[in-house]
């Protein structure tokens, strides 16, 4: 079972927005439907502690584009380089928490096994989005997951939204910091979810 | 006649008259004329304290010396295209009856012309007003433009509203045969082919010397307000043109929003940092769409009547402390964070269903993929807010980023990560400028997204959009737009539907723009 928690975005004194994990969306509700116990089991919520005042738990960036072109580039491995696209794609057929439950057990299976730094996680991540084209916060969110765990680190993996907009954004951190980000813009989104991991079983 | 004693400054004229050729200039554009044998150069600019050194600068570097070239080919206007400031137009009128229009990329005011019988006719003004005849076609190409080309002038295409009347295109030279009545058109490329590789150690030294150029253009400011968002490229703005003499004050719009957390923070830090006294803007009073005080008359529609309010506060803020210049980090993010070696990209096209089939040919007219280098500078800022600032208000707004030696050194930049198959990005400004940036500004989290300010702006003035496209409804339907359709939709948005707000942003563009100009009714003007 995942540890958790989740908060509302209200966007006016009347609606808020809800992240419901069961099929991955965001719902704009009632302040009071948002509050209805047969309404967060029905979006997969009753699970998770409500907590409105959920911080972010990201202080920091430690690697964007910008930073990491000082580096000399490396290729990315075969299998992450699938894995991320697997990722990617995943999201038409399988909501975030499945997914995240997932990509904990390949993780964990391996967990002590890669002695690497965050910025090795960090410098994986970019050349995994350089040699595929594609550079999604969904998949990240979930190599970076898998990466440490991999390493043994625990992390939170959050969900955020840019209310009143549909817009979200997914990231996943570790010790308060955030291994990779293209364009560091997660502050921007409110936390309405967040998962804890960490790299054996509770 | 040598350049420097041909130079004559014409403050309060607005007609020039050249052979073949009468030029009218509104009263916010300076004018520097240069008059030799054979050869009648002006230079136009909206910045008055600059444009001597300006012009100046041209005629040397360009070479167009009447002593040493009576009579320009085409070859030596290219070549002094490009040292034409971004912001400014230059006009050269030969001897053999032609002449040549060389109108910046990020042109500050806008220039039209027209035949005059055997005449051309170039203007700084729109003569809306004027018993001119209106074009159905050119004003639903005025509404296709903000969805097609955001905020930029539109150049891809030159019908205006107003009927036997063009717009000379922007980053590019128009060549007039007067003798003829022909014209035809050429992309001004700032970045010369074949240009040495850049090496980042040149480009830091480029965009230092731009930076201290642009510096000593303002020795002569005494009172100044910058916007201070807390980014690279207002601080550099006003770090820039800092002096002794130069008594600035920042103004600062704050939200109280999530995504904005951080923002007030590094406001305020870079204001002390600076010893700068800052105001601050209430950012819930200034939405996008929020009704003007003074009405936006620009000689085109234009997407920016959409932050009217938000230029006036600033603009009256300014004015009321005296200042004359407005510094603004404009153009910052498309100068160092874009490719210029790109093209443009354009929006998709627009939902067929509030658009006429006339209308609607005009709309796909727009969307002409040509004129979207770059590296013409004509994707730097949308400039037509200036002049109206200026003649409403009085300050001149000024960002470094539309300088020519600033836009050269981007090109450099871009170049390079081009070469290193990178990203340009702002760190080539963090290097080479680091000592006009306080900590504050290179630490900041990143740039905040305005999504949700402009829901909440639907929310807030939903009313206000459907007011203002109510009152002109019969004449969108002239032009062949569906009122009803763009009122349901401007409904949906202030509910917060997941809609398109493209198609009203152009509707309330062309809607706005008429009700300034007092024209509600199609019967109120002539039309073709």
């Amino acid at each position: 079972m995942i540890a958790g928690y989740w908060a509302r975005a209200c966007v006016d004194e009347e609606r808020c927005l809800v992240y419901g994990p069961r099929l991955g969306r965001l719902y704009l509700l009632s302040t009071a439907d948002s509050h209805a116990e047969p309404m967060q089991r029905v979006l997969g919520l009753h699970r998770f502690t409500h907590d409105d005042g959920l911080a972010d738990p990201a202080d920091r960036v430690l690697h964007d584009r910008s930073s990491l072109s000082r580096f000399e580039p490396r290729p990315a491995p075969r299998r992450f380089r699938l894995f991320y696209r697997l990722l990617h794609h995943s999201r038409r057929v399988a909501p975030l928490a499945l997914m995240a439950r997932l990509v904990t057990a390949a993780g964990r299976r391996g967990a002590g096994r890669d002695q690497i730094d965050l910025t090795d996680i960090a410098r994986t991540i970019h050349a995994v989005e350089q040699d595929t084209g594609l550079a999604d916060c969904y998949p990240r969110a979930l190599l970076t997951l898998y990466l440490c765990l991999r390493t043994g680190r625990a992390c939170q993996l959050s969900i955020g939204s840019l209310a009143p907009t549909r817009m979200m954004h997914a990231w996943c951190s570790t010790e308060g910091q955030l291994p990779y980000e293209a364009m560091p813009e997660h502050y921007m989104y409110r936390p309405v979810l967040m998962l804890r991991f960490s790299p054996r079983p509770a | 006649m040598t350049a420097a004693a041909g130079v004559a400054a014409h403050p309060a004229r607005t007609r020039c008259e050249l052979d073949g050729l009468s030029v009218d200039v509104r009263r916010s554009v300076a004018i520097r004329e240069c008059v030799m044998d054979r050869l009648s150069l002006l230079y136009l600019s909206l910045f008055d304290d600059e444009i001597e050194a300006r012009f100046e600068r041209l005629l040397q570097r360009a070479g167009l010396d009447g002593a040493r070239l009576p009579t320009p080919g085409d070859d030596d206007i290219r070549s002094a295209a490009s040292h034409v400031e971004l912001t400014d137009v230059l006009i050269v009128q030969r001897l053999r009856g032609e002449c040549a229009v060389v109108r910046g990329g990020s042109c500050t005011f806008p220039l039209f012309w027209s035949r005059a019988g055997s005449r051309i006719r170039l203007s700084t003004v729109l003569p809306l007003l004027e018993n001119a005849t209106f074009s159905r076609s050119g004003l639903a190409s005025a509404m296709a433009a903000v969805c097609h080309h955001g905020s930029y002038e539109p150049n891809a295409w030159t019908a205006t509203p107003l009927s036997g009347w063009w717009r000379v295109r922007r980053g590019a030279i128009t060549f007039f045969d007067l003798v003829h009545g022909t014209n035809r058109e050429e992309p001004v490329e700032q970045g010369a082919a074949g240009e040495a590789s850049p090496q980042q150690d040149d480009v830091v030294e480029c965009v230092r010397a731009a930076f201290a150029a642009y510096g000593c253009s303002q020795a002569g400011i005494a009172s100044s307000v910058v916007e201070l968002s807390g980014g690279y490229d207002s601080t550099l703005a006003a770090a820039a043109a800092r002096s002794m003499t130069n008594v600035m004050r920042g103004i600062s719009v704050e939200f109280p929003y999530y995504e904005f957390r951080f923002e007030a923070p590094v406001q305020r830090a870079v204001a002390a940092a600076m010893a700068i006294p800052r105001a601050v803007l209430d950012g819930t009073d200034l939405f996008p769409y929020a009704p003007w005080d003074h009405p936006p008359r620009f000689d085109e529609p234009a997407v920016f009547v959409t932050g009217i309010r938000h230029a006036e506060q600033v603009a009256g803020f300014a004015a009321s402390h005296g200042a004359t210049r407005i510094y603004v980090g404009h153009g910052g993010d498309q100068l160092f964070s874009t490719d210029l070696g790109g093209l443009e990209p354009m929006a998709a096209s627009p939902d067929r269903a509030p658009f006429a089939r006339q209308a609607w040919r005009a709309v796909r007219q727009t969307e002409e993929p040509a004129w979207r280098r770059r590296s013409t500078g004509c994707f730097v800022y949308d400039a037509r807010q200036d002049v109206w600032v200026k003649e409403t208000f009085g300050p001149t707004l000024r960002t470094p980023f539309s300088d020519n030696a600033v836009f050269k050194a981007a090109l450099s930049w871009s170049r390079l990560n081009a070469m290193q198959g990178r990203r340009p990005d702002k760190a080539i400004l963090a290097c080479a400028l680091g000592d006009l940036l306080p900590a504050a500004v290179t630490g900041r989290k990143g740039k905040v997204a305005y999504d949700g300010v402009w829901m909440r702006a639907y929310a807030a003035h939903g009313e206000h959009i459907g007011n203002t496209l109510e009152r002109v409804a019969g004449l969108l339907e002239h032009i062949g737009a569906n009122p009803a359709w763009l009122l349901k939709r401007t409904r949906r948005l202030a509910e917060w539907a997941p809609v398109s707000d493209r198609e009203v942003l152009g509707a309330y563009a062309v809607a706005a723009w008429l009700v300034s100009w007092g024209i509600e009714r199609p019967a109120d003007v002539a039309w073709e």
